[in-house]
């Protein structure tokens, strides 16, 4: 079974890669037939998912103890979502103001509002934690680019309108393209395990 | 001293180690020889010191009447009724004219040679607990004995050890001739030593000859009459005159019964031997039981006691005129006797030699001299080295056992982890920097202040976006992308209502909506109510959303190829009723706006339709995002770009508008500052505590 | 189109090179640079399994369909073999997700680890667990557990966001182990302030070849080196070639 799991994955990679990359019709089709396929499995993996959720907190009430009242109040705002879902749809207005708007909306900002002030906070704390060449440098381009791009009330001659759009433009995103093309080699030879089956991540190993 | 030495390696042990604690040797035992055949004390007994004078009753009858007789002077008496003085009692040996009288043999035996004899004690005693008093040293007087005159010696070599000496005293003194039943000669010679003695009589032995004699145990027979029962041997001797051809012959069998062959040889023999040169005829051993005639051929090879030496030397010098009984004829022993005889030839004192002998120190054969072979000198003996199977635990040793044992024990017992509380200090900072940066953001938010001044220069992102609107159909079919989290949907909106607003003024513009995100697929309706609040004389443009693109950018090849194949039934409906019906792929849209925080998932929009060729695609996108899609704009893919607040603001300043943007920017502006500012006082604290901690840990 | 002969060219030379260094590896074992994330997170997930203590992995958000979907993959790899380690434990490692599909896939890679580890009837498939599906409703959802005491180290691996930032400072102030490595820009910014050895570019697909030291792993990162230096050579040479107008 495994083995048949190995031989199935390693046999759709190739039909997806050949579609993608020799422009057959046939194998476009293939490609777009099995990556319907796929989206219907992610799909199904999401509901999967839901169900895990759903799992994990029912044996947290069971069990009892802190998360209790947490995972009591998940399971019946989960259930009660779905149940109101299926009932108006996804584009009802009852569900996109009341749950949208109302409840996802806001507590989602609130945490990136905490992450702002997360992230200053281990600015401020980041020579007490560690202090070497990378820190510095790290502070100073910080500090170099935020009075560059940050509207001030004043103007400083020369940073606004040259010097921080070329760095931008040059040091900045020539550092971002070196660690992308690093993260992309990496993609590409995890790819390439995946393809050739040394990594079976789906139980084949 | 309480230590011994070991004799293979020389280290210094401990008076009760068995082992030599260095090499494993075995050591010579602490105590005196007497005292290893000696029945070992019980536990929790302490040895007791006897005096002689108490071993007296354990004396049999005839031996303390043998005692008595010495020590009184010699009384006219018959041989029978006079019990030989205790051989203790007799200080010394024979004169040396008594030496004349002296049988061959019994001189061979080095037994009457000089000194006193004492008798080997361990032999009469027959009570535990007494061996150590009876156990005497090894003066000068056991030195005569030769090899056997050590208390260990051969005779007690042949003793079965405590029980056999715990037998009564019936069947040991039955082994024991009365001096009535001695032969003549052998009393003469027992009664004729001299109580001068060349060396000092010990006091056990003095003590001997100092008491009275106990009363006779009822098995020892009585001298003068019978009050026992006496054994026929015994009877044989006691009956038989002294002749000298009858010295060796103590276990006689009664008339009745027929003298052995050996006996007879005995008969045979010169009469020239004298009672000296006779073999005893008592057995040198108390406690074999049995005695019979198969026995006396095994007595006579056995150690002569001394008390019988001395009885015989006594019974010699003393009796000369009592007995009248003509000397013995020296035996002339047959050769097969001569044979069985290894202790002539080994204790004789005469032996030549023998002084020069080793003796033994040792052992069972300690005293004994000439016992064992000597090796030649040109190989001198080494003991092998004995190699202990016991464990050689030093000091050092325990100290790491007890180290592990320690390890082991700290191991099993894990170290109760102390728990950290959780970090209290930082939640002042985290609170203090809170509440300034919502005072710097809410302050110019609600003030309606513009303390920052808008660029002078348009960003060329914003001036080209414009510029790309403004170049669409009067009619234009155009495309949102919503690719941002709710979470940012707040900055999003800000950047994307500038836009919205130009073009629903200037094109009747038909709006299709698309979400790569499923809580994004509602969105559509909350920015056409945005855009209707933020200018609500203008009529809202037609849209249609065609929902969540099910496995995100993974199935943009198929709605590339088909924009509503996932769309819901009611969108579809609407799409087809609509300007958007002769939308049949993605190039057929006048134009593709997309609005994204996700810098990877716009590249990869980007890549992926690059080859579609649509006609125009328009970015916006949140400040984060910015510098990675730059590049596509600075490249001609993107023809226009819209990056964060900035960008925005000069849109809304350009197109005339005054919306969110503006006053975003200047909330946007405040807390830049409140960044840098508690960065930068932050990192100044912490080198600070740094430098000072830095002497702290040095000191 | 000649974009795709130039993809096709570059997988396929990339696989003769993994093949080429798996052969390699049986003489000569590849030599890598200590990477000191790595090593403490080893000798975290050692120091955990004596206490008798949980590990946390969480795979990120990386759908298996697109581009990150790489990450969850790379941290599927590590996940095995932390699975491997703590199979036998005492308490079974805390997998958590932010994506259905990684969930399954974590669920299949624990299961295989614990038949390797001859230790299959411990394997609970709750063990791997969903967060929120969004990136601020994941972060939350991890949130209590940085604060379990029975949690001694936290690995986050994956497709992470700026909010891995929020589980940083939650490790930070609980005293736990954390090591997290994202192939987000971002999240690697925001990591380098809190984190006490972050981890950069790609070095979380090496994860697979220094935690577990797995040949086609090391094979693999040794073909990445290979790749870079060759695209270093591109990128100096190519605007020379710009230059002198040869395309």
């Amino acid at each position: 079974m495994r083995l048949l799991a190995a031989v199935l994955a390693v046999l759709v990679a190739v039909l997806v890669l050949a579609g993608t990359l020799i422009p057959l019709p046939a194998l476009v089709a293939i490609r777009f037939l099995l990556l319907q396929w796929g989206v219907l499995l992610a799909g199904t993996a999401a509901l999967v998912g839901f169900y895990n959720l759903l799992a994990v907190h029912w044996r947290n009430l069971r069990k009892g103890g802190l998360q209790t009242l947490y995972s009591f109040i998940l399971l019946l705002a989960a259930l009660a979502t779905f149940i109101l879902v299926l009932l108006f749809g996804s584009d009802s207005p009852l569900i996109h103001t009341w749950l949208v708007l109302g409840i996802i909306r806001p507590v989602e900002a609130s945490l990136m509002g905490l992450l702002s002030i997360t992230l200053i906070y281990a600015l401020a704390r980041l020579t007490r934690r560690r202090l070497d060449l990378l820190t510095v440098l790290f502070l100073l381009s910080a500090f170099f680019f935020l009075l560059a791009m940050a509207p001030l009330p004043f103007q400083i001659p020369l940073l606004s309108d040259f010097l921080a759009p070329w760095l931008q433009n040059v040091l900045v995103t020539a550092g971002a393209r070196g660690l992308l093309l690093g993260i992309a080699l990496g993609v590409l030879t995890a790819g390439l395990r995946l393809l050739l089956a040394v990594d079976r991540p789906y139980g084949g190993k | 001293m309480d230590e011994i030495i070991c004799q293979q390696c020389g280290h210094t042990n401990p008076m009760d180690a068995v082992f030599c604690q260095r090499c494993g040797a075995l050591l010579p035992p602490s105590r005196p020889a007497t005292d290893q055949l000696a029945p070992t004390l019980r536990a929790g007994e302490e040895p007791q010191k006897k005096s002689t004078s108490e071993l007296e009753p354990l004396l049999p009858a005839w031996l303390r009447e043998m005692r008595k007789g010495e020590e009184s002077p010699p009384a006219p008496k018959e041989e029978k009724s006079a019990p030989p003085p205790p051989p203790s009692s007799q200080p010394s040996v024979a004169p040396e004219a008594e030496e004349e009288e002296i049988p061959e043999w019994l001189k061979e035996l080095g037994i009457l040679s000089s000194g006193p004899r004492k008798a080997q004690s361990v032999s009469f005693s027959e009570k535990e607990g007494k061996e150590e008093e009876s156990a005497a040293p090894q003066e000068g007087w056991s030195k005569d004995l030769g090899p056997l005159s050590a208390p260990g010696s051969v005779a007690n070599a042949f003793e079965t050890g405590p029980s056999a000496s715990a037998e009564p005293e019936a069947e040991a003194s039955s082994m024991l001739f009365s001096a009535d039943e001695l032969p003549a000669w052998l009393r003469g010679e027992a009664q004729s030593a001299a109580p001068a003695a060349e060396e000092p009589v010990p006091d056990w032995l003095k003590a001997f000859a100092e008491e009275p004699p106990a009363p006779a145990a009822p098995a020892q027979p009585a001298v003068p009459a019978a009050e026992e029962p006496v054994p026929d041997w015994l009877k044989a001797f006691a009956e038989e005159p002294p002749a000298p051809a009858a010295p060796a012959q103590p276990a006689v069998p009664a008339a009745e019964e027929p003298a052995p062959d050996w006996l007879k040889a005995f008969a045979e023999e010169t009469p020239g031997t004298t009672q000296a040169s006779q073999p005893p005829s008592t057995p040198a051993v108390i406690g074999t039981s049995g005695a019979g005639e198969e026995d006396l051929s095994s007595l006579l090879e056995m150690e002569i006691p001394d008390w019988l030496a001395g009885i015989s030397a006594e019974a010699t010098s003393s009796q000369p005129a009592a007995e009248k009984t003509p000397a013995l004829e020296a035996a002339e022993l047959p050769a097969w006797v001569q044979a069985m005889r290894p202790i002539e030839a080994i204790l004789s004192s005469e032996v030549e030699g023998a002084a020069s002998l080793e003796e033994e120190k040792e052992g069972p054969l300690a005293g004994l001299r000439g016992v064992l072979p000597r090796a030649p000198e040109t190989l001198p003996y080494i003991r092998p080295r004995t190699y202990s199977v016991r464990l050689n635990v030093t000091q050092d040793h325990q100290a790491h056992v007890q180290l592990l044992e320690q390890l082991i024990a700290a191991e099993s017992q894990p170290r109760p982890r102390q728990a950290t509380p959780a970090q209290k200090s930082g939640l002042f900072g985290y609170w203090l920097i809170a509440i300034l940066l919502l005072a710097a953001i809410l302050l110019p938010l609600f003030g309606g202040t513009q303390m920052t001044a808008m660029p002078a220069l348009t960003p060329r992102g914003t001036w080209q976006f414009i510029e790309s609107f403004n170049a669409l159909p009067a009619s234009p079919t155009i495309l949102l992308v919503l690719d941002y989290e709710m979470s940012t949907s707040g900055e999003m909106e800000a950047l994307l209502l500038p836009p919205l607003r130009h073009l629903t003024s200037i094109k009747q513009a038909h709006l299709a909506f698309i979400a790569l995100n499923p809580l994004m697929s509602t969105m559509d309706e909350r920015l056409l109510e945005a855009l209707h609040v933020a200018q609500p004389q203008m009529p809202l443009p037609e849209s249609v959303n065609l929902g969540y693109l099910p496995g995100g950018l993974s199935a943009l090849p198929l709605f590339a190829s088909n924009p509503t194949f996932a769309a819901s039934p009611e969108a579809r409906a609407r799409w087809e009723r609509s300007p958007f019906q002769r939308v049949k792929t993605l190039s057929d849209f006048d134009c593709v706006v997309l609005v994204t925080d996700n810098a990877e998932s716009a590249r990869l929009w980007i890549e992926q339709t690059n080859s579609l060729k649509y006609n125009t695609l328009l970015m916006v996108s949140s400040a984060r995002s910015a510098p990675m899609l730059s590049p596509y704009f600075h490249s001609g893919q993107a023809k226009g770009m819209i990056a964060g607040l900035n960008d925005a603001a000069a849109y809304e300043q350009m197109s005339g508008l005054s919306g969110l943007a503006r006053r975003y920017r200047d909330a946007y502006s405040a807390g830049l500052l409140l960044a840098l500012g508690a960065g930068g006082i932050g990192a100044l604290w912490g080198l600070l505590i740094r430098r000072n901690s830095k002497p702290q840990e040095g000191a | 189109m000649i974009l795709n002969l130039i993809s096709l060219f570059i997988i396929v030379f990339a696989a003769l090179l993994l093949f080429t260094f798996r052969l390699l590896q049986r003489k000569h074992a590849p030599r890598f640079r200590p990477i000191p994330a790595f090593q403490q997170f080893q000798r975290a997930l050692n120091l955990s399994i004596e206490e008798g203590k949980q590990v946390h992995l969480s795979l990120g958000r990386g759908h298996p369909l697109m581009l990150q979907g790489a990450a969850g993959f790379a941290s599927l790899g590590m996940l095995r073999h932390v699975a491997e380690l703590t199979a036998a434990g005492d308490r079974p490692p805390l997998v958590t997700a932010g994506e259905g599909a990684l969930i399954l896939l974590a669920q299949d890679t624990m299961q295989s680890a614990y038949r390797a580890a001859m230790a299959e009837e411990l394997y609970h498939p709750l063990t791997a667990r969903l967060g929120g599906l969004s990136p601020m409703a994941y972060a939350s959802s991890l949130l209590p557990a940085f604060g379990e005491k029975h949690t001694s180290a936290h690995v986050l691996m994956g497709n992470f966001g700026a909010e891995v930032l929020l589980l940083g400072e939650a490790a930070q102030r609980n005293h736990a182990f954390f090591v997290a490595a994202s192939d987000d820009l971002s999240a690697q910014a925001a990591l380098f302030t809190l984190a006490p050895h972050p981890l950069f570019g790609e070095e979380l697909f090496a994860a697979g070849a220094y935690l577990s030291r797995d040949p086609a792993h090391q094979a693999s990162l040794s073909v990445q080196d290979v790749l870079r230096w060759l695209l270093i050579l591109a990128l100096l040479v190519s605007p020379l070639f710009k230059f002198l107008g040869v395309f």
